[in-house]
């Protein structure tokens, strides 16, 4: 099974070039809001068309940002329970039973180019360069 | 580039659901201790500093210098999670310390840093 996790650029460290571990982290009570993917693809959305639907951003410049990840990347305590969103979203997930911690470990060992950018429907891989205007 | 100052001062205006209908509001307790906690780091030297914004009310100020990097996670209960780094790697986590902490640990390592103050070791405020 494989998971999006949507990143708002506000967590971007450009001094240590990754993502801080607020990007990544359990909301009060209640697990990691992730997507699931297969979800997604199943319909007919890519991952930027379904972020865009369901999730849409502070301000059209905000640019859409996402970390897809493998379930066989989480500690094996964690749970998916799906909660469908009140953007009607029925591909969301929260996932249990994660520590922050654990939750920061693995996003920073996550190198930028794991993270991907969409441009339109599609997407690649995040550079340093996509936040050279943010300075 | 915005201040680290100025960063914290700008998510005061940050509304419920600012992260794509994530993320709560920022208390202004909260507000003010991330403000004092950067502003000690500027006071104590520390030039290179940051700061973001939590999707559940929190804010972490960290600060860098050569290999090295301090995280202070501010959470609304008002307690701290710190991270220490060297090299990018994790040397310290912690949990549910007191905010003292954090200016506490700043001023010891103004100290050993910077050699910031005379002040004769016996009425020193740094714990040994």
């Amino acid at each position: 099974m494989k998971f999006i996790r949507i990143v708002n650029a506000i967590h971007y460290d450009p001094r240590k070039q990754r993502f801080a571990s607020l990007a990544f982290k359990n909301s009060t009570g209640g697990g990691i809001s992730v997507v699931h993917l297969e979800c997604v693809l199943a319909q007919n959305h890519s991952p930027c068309q379904h972020i865009e639907k369901f999730y849409p951003p502070p301000t059209s410049s905000h640019p859409l940002i996402f970390w897809e990840f493998d379930e066989a990347l989480l500690p094996a305590s964690f749970t998916a329970e799906q909660q469908t969103t009140q953007s009607g979203d029925i591909c969301h997930y929260n996932l249990l039973g994660i520590s922050d911690k654990a939750a920061r470990d693995l996003l920073i060992q996550c190198s930028l180019a794991g993270f991907q950018i969409c441009e339109g429907s599609t997407f690649r891989p995040l550079t340093v360069t996509d936040f050279a205007k943010d300075d | 580039m915005q201040t680290t100052l100025e960063k914290i001062q700008r998510f005061a205006h940050l509304e419920a659901g600012w992260s794509f209908g994530e993320g709560m509001a920022f208390t202004q307790s909260t507000l003010n201790k991330a403000t004092q906690l950067a502003k000690t780091a500027h006071t104590l030297g520390f030039d290179e500093t940051d700061a973001f914004p939590g999707l559940n009310g929190e804010i972490m100020v960290t600060v860098y210098q050569g290999n090295e990097y301090w995280e202070f996670t501010l959470q609304p209960t008002e307690t701290i999670t710190f991270v220490y780094e060297r090299d990018d790697q994790v040397v310290v986590y912690e949990e549910g310390l007191p905010f003292e902490f954090a200016v506490s640990l700043l001023t010891n390592l103004a100290f050993q840093h910077h050699h910031l103050f005379t002040i004769p070791a016996a009425t020193s405020p740094v714990p040994a």
